[in-house]
């Protein structure tokens, strides 16, 4: 199993278009951190204008923190076309290649194969979400230092710089899972057809349109709303609530887990059943 | 135009308020009270409590030197009131102004003085200072701004004993306007945009626990010249 885990791994790194993401992430936190430098603190002027009329601000809040905040809040829109890329073509493009029927002609059974497949894809997610925190989080900290973290949420929230750090680890892994979960209807897409673009548009057109919905903030969604996985995998803002809300925390964890098991599971039962044609 | 006019109500209401001290007696003896305070050093616990912003209570160190510098470390992020970032008697009841004493007002258990006092500086913010003094142990008890900017100001003084007879606790209110965030900066753009608008005005209170005064250690002037901040 490990050994053919190690095989989907140098495939997905061996492909360029598995470097994009990476490379999309560089340059737009790369510029995004330029910006930030030259005007940063104008931008933290503007949400403290109020309190600096009353108050004296002692202490530096244009932070790698704070930088690394904004980063996430601005790059995690991007994240879902990112994943979707390696897992979208994960058995799609193999299909399309021709190569999957001939894998499936080795000793090889089509769960091992598959959940391979998954691991890579995943592997993948985990690395591309991890490349974000180490640029966004790592990089900032190191170039702008550390310091408390000013949070614009329902509240303007401060948080001490101690509590920061526990903060973006849960919400960096809280990211993942919700990535996962995209990477997870993009592989499930990928065993449905044998070209990679429909399960990269189809994964893409279905994080859009729900998050959509999720964020009309109209009434008669308001129960649909409950039901779509994109209500919850935004969840790792709640991190940065001044009182975290755990409860929503942990039904979001168990929701994003659940969706997981059902759409891997309905791959693992349709790749079972599928005739290889191509 | 403000000031004229309530120098002019003040002036004309004296006799009804009947007064019977000499105000400038009572703030030159307040004055005079902490002139041998030249410089110090403490502790200040600050917790502030306004509704739109969230934090913990901050640790600061203030540095004091008279007649106006004021150097404030910290660790990590804090916010000082900014009329009362550190104690200073002189610069509250200020150098130019008019002084009328409006009457006497039982305090808890002792009787204070309650004067205004009506800055002379057209550019000044302030258009108005109240006083609450207790005339025996020569301590401000409360203190009050009208402000051109408009919204109240309000500070209120504890005293514990400590050196100098400076203050323990200084608890300051004030209004200070709602904030209203861009969507795009919270991250929230689900949340409910109905409250749309001139912002709100809200209270806001500041509570700063003094501890440790250090006074006449000969603070270097160098201290504040670092990072220069005013009240």
């Amino acid at each position: 199993m490990v050994k053919l885990i190690l095989i989907e791994l140098k495939k997905v790194f061996g492909r360029k278009r598995s470097y994009i993401g990476f490379l999309v992430i560089f340059v737009l936190v790369s510029i995004l951190q330029a910006a930030m430098w030259v005007e940063g603190q104008t931008f933290i002027d503007m949400f403290t204008q109020n309190l600096q009329d009353t108050f004296v601000l002692e202490g530096n809040l244009m932070n790698g923190y704070f930088i690394s905040f904004m980063l996430m809040n601005s790059l995690w829109v991007l994240l879902p076309f990112l994943v979707t890329f390696v897992a979208g073509d994960s058995i799609a493009g193999e299909a399309h290649a021709g190569t999957l029927r001939l894998i499936l002609t080795r000793p090889v059974s089509r769960v091992s194969l598959i959940t391979a497949k998954y691991i890579a894809s995943v592997t993948y997610t985990f690395l591309i979400v991890l490349f974000l925190m180490i640029l966004s989080l790592g990089i900032s900290s190191l170039v702008f230092g550390t310091g408390d973290l000013i949070v614009f949420s329902k509240t303007l929230n401060i948080f001490p710089e101690k509590e920061v750090l526990p903060k973006f680890l849960g919400a960096f892994g809280f990211a993942f899972l919700g990535m996962t979960l995209v990477t997870t209807l993009a592989f499930f897409f990928s065993v449905l057809t044998n070209n990679s673009i429909g399960p990269i548009v189809s994964t893409m057109a279905i994080v859009l349109s729900f998050t959509i919905i999720t964020n009309l903030n109209l009434e008669a969604f308001h129960v649909i709303r409950k039901l779509l996985f994109t209500s919850y995998i935004n969840s790792w803002t709640l991190f940065f609530d001044y009182t975290i809300d755990w409860r929503q925390i942990y039904l979001s964890i168990f929701v994003s887990l659940m969706h997981i098991a059902v759409l891997f599971a309905a791959t693992l039962w349709i790749f079972k059943r599928k005739d290889i044609l191509s | 135009m403000k000031k004229a006019l309530i120098l002019l109500i003040l002036t004309f209401s004296l006799p009804a308020l009947s007064q019977t001290k000499d105000p400038n007696v009572v703030l030159n003896s307040l004055k005079s009270k902490y002139s041998g305070i030249k410089d110090y050093t403490v502790d200040a616990r600050i917790l502030v409590d306004v509704a739109f912003l969230k934090m913990a209570e901050k640790q600061a160190r203030i540095y004091y030197k008279y007649p106006d510098k004021v150097h404030i470390e910290t660790e990590g992020f804090a916010l000082l009131p900014k009329r009362a970032a550190s104690f200073d008697p002189a610069s509250f009841i200020g150098s130019d102004f008019t002084a009328v004493y409006i009457r006497n007002e039982k305090w808890g258990n002792t009787v204070v003085d309650v004067i205004k006092t009506i800055p002379h500086d057209p550019e000044s913010d302030v258009i108005l200072n109240t006083f609450w003094i207790d005339p025996v142990k020569k301590q401000i008890l409360q203190f009050e701004i009208n402000s051109k900017s408009g919204g109240a100001f309000q500070v209120v003084f504890e005293y514990n004993n400590q050196p100098f007879d400076l203050p323990q606790r200084l608890t300051v209110n004030f209004d200070i306007k709602d904030m209203n965030m861009p969507k795009t900066a919270t991250g929230e753009i689900n949340v409910s945009d109905k409250k749309k608008g001139a912002a709100k005005t809200n209270k806001g209170k500041v509570t700063i626990t003094y501890s440790n005064y250090k006074v006449n250690t000969g603070l270097d002037d160098k201290l504040f010249s670092e990072k220069k901040k005013g009240k």
